[in-house]
């Protein structure tokens, strides 16, 4: 499949490329991996006339990590993610989520600020110029009808990216940038919520940045995928788990986060509530993962039922949680 | 590089000639031609799936700048018809629209982005009509059809054969079982999409080279549709990448013709995309079928009654003889005295339902394979045990009332199971589970038919030559879409002709240079052409040995063996290069052609002509038993299989690693099929255009395969052997769902085994239990 | 625009549109056909090449990005002899049927072989699970990359 034409810019450090951003204000659509960018592309969903590459800025490439915090540039990809000995043993849901993306070339190609910044995905969307021939524009392609949710006054696409979970489970925050000024915020004020625009940057701002504090005491995470096959396919639906634990073992800290299961990560604020001080039991963990199914908005707009993939939510939210609780040290 | 093709015994690897080039990127394939002064072809679909046409607006596109024609059905000169069977397909549509991916126009364009642009400036004008897309019910409908002109208004082929007491049989059983069962579209999802290029040279000649296993059908529906002398059509088979049956006929051929015709001198390139292929071409039928089985208490199987419906879309491609194949298998390897069985074939405004690999019998083996274990289970039988007891020996009647003929293997196979650790050892394996598992074991026994059938001639012309530097040229006429059946060729020729492979050459299929010999298809390529190519072998061998002995004046050619590159003359020693003797032959001697055409059955009972020619009944059919381990998540309801284990009689074997390829591709396929894939259509337009909706199995979810030959000989094959391509195919998802069952207790009817689907019928039972 | 990058280890200074796809420059314009399409969306892995020596998807990229890179596609791959070992292996052990998955398969276990000696059979399914293979079933691939691991690369 071709591409459309738009023209392309490739500016070798931070300043150009904020420059450019203010420049060409709204009209230069940054280029991370294009995994995710350049296949929308093709499908006709978006039209930039400016391409702009990051590739070349080496500054927004890599990990550190001071005693507090741990950095990652915005450009970083995720197959280095997955494969940081680092995240292994620190940041584990991290490492589990990137490593869970696609395919070994695809995981090459993407980074992490692209994969936050993906899109929301629909099967009524996420199709052709053939394919929605003849059909009104939907809420997300700038008309007022939604196909997964006919009557429905709102766009209900899902957000499928697999990093944002296992970051906002730790309580990771993005550094966003424009010419002259920076902001940091945390990951989940990224999402607006809304599957309309899912994504909340301004049009002259780069995510640059990802920032995670690294926990103190004993903790553990996992993140849990559930997809049809072992490789290359989106989540439909998943859950990220933090726990940390005291010496007798009751929990410090707890954050529970599901992905693919509304336009933006939900977080299941009631883990808190249900596990902290308390130790790890079952009926604690099924207590949370009702509250998770609760939480999750599903509808028929992915390649499974949404029935099907509201129950998922039970299963993978439990083996989240189980898996960061087993995977403390 | 140490790979050796010296050995050519029959029975031994030989590596892959075709490989050599592949695996460095060398091999060209039709859609990797390429020139700066080619001519861009795409295709404007229909988009919606019945309509009569109005107007088609082109005008737009026409004056585009870089576009260099618009085509319609107004510059096709001949039938504008194609079809392999029946002729029922436009190659640009004139007068309705049936189904989504029917072509209305062609555009000619200097660069693809030209392209892209003009096909979105096509407007078509039309009349929407009521759409057909539920095949059961479309049978009594007579106020919609999908062609007025058929006689049998939206039945395509119906079929029936009856024997022994029909269903009168089942007063006399002692349980009888009764099940309705779905299975949906599957998409071929080769990875070339169809491709071709073509170019009308200054005599006239249109060469069309195209992605395609059947160039010589290919070239007289091309000359038909188009209006030409089949004379002046030329058609070139590369490799494929991939096929499957889904490039059994027409893809892009005619169009490529049109195009070229418009341009004369400029080559023309058609390639679809992904998303288009999945639109436009056929794919396997979906189908719901209705069984019922009665069985005598000692387990004998005895009565059988089936009715299904095969959903084959707007066009018969070969739809018509799909069912037929379904029919013939419908009751499986069994021996049922009394059946009573009905086909129907439908035209709807679905995709088009057409070959693929295993043609109409995976559907009915899902069906009767399940029924054969329900049977067992009601009589407290193990799944092996009934099979044992009914599976076919040689002379027995088929459930179609055919006799048995060829080598049969089954109870062989069946044996070979019972006696293997993953038979004997399942009960462990089960006990062994996981927390949250639950662990299955299904079996399955499958025959599968060979060839055309009793009135299409299943023949081959194999051509072959002692070259002028003394080597041997095979001209091949039957496509290889990547079964590797050139290599077996090549091993065959050289084996009889004593030479090492590398003195073997082959031409690919071509019909300006090599010989009609039918197509890449129904698990006959080897066969049939391997049987022409023997004797030709033979008779140039033949040829060369007598006069080297009439130029020596030897007693007898008996007194001669041939060697790589030479003739000895035994009783002097002396020897004579192939290099030299072939100057002393003229071309009748040097180039031998040899046809063959297979044995079919001479039987006539209960089958009606119009199935007759449809291709029942058959004479030569293979046999496999497989075994499926599978592994069911009790959360998330999602199958896993295992371990896979596939006992194959294919009789005798030429190349083990080539054969081997067949099984596990085959049963790759038959998992997807059984796990994953499900092309979804709703009201005619299909939803699943891309390999992230479409899903077919990564490295990560299959199993090993463990797979066993019988090695019957069969004796009408080449080297004892029979066709192997397809019958693999059937045994997965039949496996799968026993295993299902065996781990669960439950019974899917509707494929493929998704998790939830799984998930509900756990429900339903607790339920019903509660 | 110019680009300057280097191919199967030779310099090319092309002239070409940046919105042009990788493949497209690789197949039409430089004549090497071998690097395959099959989806062009990033989900079979048909048109893998290296840049820079690791595995990407060249319909996902932009003629743009190949400047100043080194790229090697399947026609690229052999050393001195004519064939490299993991294409031998792919030969040996039938890994190939209609070989349109072949030239990303050799190219990703190309990639895994650098990274791991010895890669166990998972591994191996792994590296590979992006590229989609129809015919094969995958078995006598990963044999093949198993036996080609166990020699000297």
């Amino acid at each position: 499949m071709r591409l459309p034409s738009f023209n392309y810019l490739e500016p070798i450090t931070l300043t150009d490329a904020l420059n450019l951003m203010e420049e060409y204000h709204g009209r230069a659509q940054p280029l991370a991996g294009g995994t995710e960018l350049l296949p929308r592309m093709k499908l006709g969903l978006t039209h930039p006339t400016y391409l702009m590459s990051l590739k070349e800025i080496h500054e927004l490439k890599g990990i550190k990590s001071n005693k507090n915090e741990l950095y990652i540039g915005g450009m970083t990809s995720l197959r280095e993610i997955f494969l940081s000995t680092l995240l292994q043993q620190k940041f584990l849901a991290i490492s589990e989520a990137a490593g869970s993306v696609a395919a070994p070339p695809l995981r090459n190609m993407g980074t992490i600020a692209g994969n936050l910044c993906q899109d929301t995905r629909c099967f009524f969307y996420n199709q052709s110029y053939f394919w929605r021939r003849g059909l009104k524009p939907c809420f997300k392609a700038g008309g007022n009808v939604c196909y997964a949710v006919p009557g429905s006054k709102k766009c209900f696409s899902v957000y499928q990216g697999d990093l944002a979970p296992a970051l906002i489970a730790f309580n990771a925050k993005v550094r966003i940038e424009k010419k002259g000024s920076s902001r940091i915020i945390p990951i989940e004020e990224l999402f607006s919520g809304k599957g309309e625009k899912p994504i909340v940057i301004a049009d002259d701002e780069l995510l640059t940045q990802v920032i995670v504090p690294i926990p103190e005491g004993i903790y553990g995470s996992s993140y849990r995928k559930f997809r049809l096959r072992n490789a290359l396919d989106y989540p439909l639906v998943s859950a990220a788990a933090f726990l940390a634990i005291d010496s007798e073992k009751k929990v410090k800290s707890v954050k529970v986060v599901l992905g693919a299961a509304g336009p933006a990560p939900v977080i299941v604020k009631e883990a808190e509530d249900i596990l902290k001080g308390k130790k790890v039991e079952e009926s604690a963990i099924n207590e949370i993962a009702e509250a998770a199914y609760k939480r999750a908005q599903m509808v028929d707009n992915l390649g499974l039922p949404a029935s099907y993939r509201k129950k998922m939510v039970r299963v993978f939210t439990k083996r989240a949680i189980e898996n960061a609780f087993n995977s403390i040290k | 590089m140490k790979l050796d093709r010296k050995i050519v015994e029959i029975g031994r690897i030989i590596p892959r000639i075709d490989a050599f080039n592949k695996v460095r990127g060398l091999e060209k394939y039709a859609s990797d031609y390429h020139s700066k002064d080619m001519i861009w072809v795409g295709v404007k679909r229909a988009g919606i799936p019945h309509a009569r046409l109005k107007k088609i607006k082109i005008d737009k596109a026409k004056h585009l700048k870089g576009v260099i024609d618009v085509l319609t059905h107004k510059d096709v000169k001949g039938t504008n018809r194609q079809g392999v069977v029946r002729k029922d397909q436009p190659v640009l549509v004139d007068d309705k629209i049936r189904y989504a991916g029917d072509a209305v126009a062609l555009v000619l364009a200097k660069d693809k982005k030209v392209l892209m642009h003009a096909l979105s400036l096509i407007a078509i004008d039309y009349e929407p009509l009521p759409l057909i897309f539920d095949a059961e019910k479309a049978i009594n409908d007579k106020k919609n059809l999908v062609h007025e002109d058929n006689p049998d208004g939206n039945v395509l082929l119906h079929g029936k054969i009856e024997t022994g007491k029909g269903n009168k049989a089942f007063s006399e059983c002692d349980l009888v079982v009764e099940a309705s069962f779905e299975v949906p579209y599957q998409e071929h999802a080769y990875l070339e999409t169809e491709a071709g290029w073509a170019i009308l040279d200054s005599d006239g000649m249109l060469t069309i080279t195209v992605s395609t296993q059947t160039p010589f059908r290919d070239r007289s529906e091309v000359a038909e549709a188009l209006g030409l002398d089949i004379k002046k059509v030329r058609i070139i088979a590369p490799y494929c990448g991939g096929a499957f049956g889904g490039k059994d006929g027409i893809t892009v051929q005619t169009l490529l013709g049109l195009a070229a015709l418009t341009v004369p001198g400029k080559p023309v390139k058609i390639w679809l995309n992904r998303e288009e292929s999945f639109i436009s071409s056929v794919k396997r039928h979906q189908a719901r079928l209705y069984y019922k089985l009665g069985a005598k208490k000692d387990g004998k199987l005895h009565a059988l009654d089936v009715r299904f419906f095969y959903d084959t879309g707007p066009y018969d491609h070969l739809g018509g003889v799909v069912m037929a194949l379904g029919l013939e298998h419908s009751g499986g390897p069994y021996h049922i005295p009394n059946t009573n069985l009905k086909g129907w074939v439908v035209y709807t405004n679905n995709p088009i339902g057409g070959a693929f690999r295993a043609f109409g019998v995976p559907q009915v083996t899902f069906a009767m394979e399940q029924m054969v274990d329900m049977v067992a289970k009601r009589l407290n039988l193990s799944p092996l045990e009934i099979r044992l007891r009914n599976v076919i020996k040689k002379g027995d009647k088929i459930p179609i009332g055919t006799t048995m003929l060829s080598s049969t293997g089954i109870t062989d196979c069946l044996n070979i199971l019972k006696q293997h650790p993953l038979w004997k050892e399942r009960e462990r394996w089960k006990r062994d589970a996981p927390i949250f598992k639950k662990r299955g074991v299904g079996i399955a026994s499958i025959m599968h038919a060979m060839g055309y059938g009793p009135v299409v001639p299943d023949y081959a012309n194999a051509k072959i030559e002692l070259t002028e530097d003394g080597k041997f040229r095979i001209f091949c006429g039957v496509v290889d879409m990547g079964q590797g059946n050139i290599n077996s060729y090549m091993q065959i020729a050289a084996n009889i002709l004593n030479q090492d492979i590398d003195n073997i050459e082959l031409i690919l299929p071509d019909t300006e240079k090599t010989l009609s010999s039918g197509s890449s298809s129904a698990s006959r390529t080897t066969y049939t052409f391997g049987n022409a190519l023997i004797d030709a072998s033979k008779t140039l061998k033949e040829y060369i040995l007598n006069r080297v002995a009439d130029l020596i004046m030897a007693k007898s050619i008996d007194e001669f063996t041939m060697v790589p590159g030479k003739i000895i003359h035994l009783p002097t020693g002396k020897s004579f290069l192939l290099k030299e003797i072939t100057k002393f032959l003229n071309d009748s001697e040097r180039i031998v052609t040899k046809h063959y055409r297979a044995p079919v059955s001479k039987e006539l009972v209960s089958i009606d002509e119009r199935l007759r020619l449809h291709g029942i009944p058959h004479l030569i059919f293979s046999f496999v038993s497989h075994l499926a381990y599978v592994e069911i998540d009790e959360l998330t309801g999602e199958v896993e299989v295992k371990k896979y284990l596939s006992i194959t009689d294919s009789g005798k074997i030429i190349n083990p690693q080539i054969l081997e390829q067949q099984i596990h591709g085959a049963i790759a396929q038959g998992l997807g099929y059984a796990i994953y894939e499900d092309f979804v259509v709703e009201d005619g337009k299909a939803k699943t255009l891309d390999f992230s909706t479409y899903i077919i199995p990564t490295a990560m979810d299959l199993p090993d395969i463990e797979s066993i030959n019988v090695e019957l000989h069969e004796s009408s094959g080449p080297f004892g052997m029979k066709g192997a391509g397809e019958i693999n195919t059937n045994g997965p998802l039949p496996a799968v769902a026993n295993g299902v069952a065996d781990a669960l207790d439950i019974r899917i009817f509707r494929s493929p085994l998704t998790g939830e689907r799984i998930l509900m019928a756990l429900k339903e039972k607790k339920e019903m239990s509660n | 625009m110019k680009i300057r990058f280097i191919l199967n280890g030779e310099t090319k200074v092309i002239d070409v549109e940046a919105d042009r796809r990788v493949i497209d420059v690789i197949r039409e314009d430089l004549g090497l056909t071998g690097t395959k399409e099959a989806c062009g969306r990033g989900e079979c892995g048909s048109c893998t090449i290296l840049v820079d020596g690791s595995p990407k998807l060249s319909c996902l990229m932009l003629a743009a990005q190949l400047e100043g890179r080194e790229i090697i596609t399947i026609e690229g791959i052999k050393k001195d002899s004519d064939m490299h070992p993991i294409q031998e292996a792919f030969i040996k052990h039938g890994a190939v049927q209609c070989g349109f998955c072949t030239p990303g398969m050799v190219l990703v276990s190309f990639d895994l072989l650098k990274r791991n000696k010895k890669p166990s059979r998972d591994e191996i399914r792994e590296a590979i699970s992006g590229n989609l293979c129809r015919c094969t079933g995958y078995q006598k691939i990963v044999d093949a990359i198993e036996a080609a691991a166990k020699r000297e690369l």
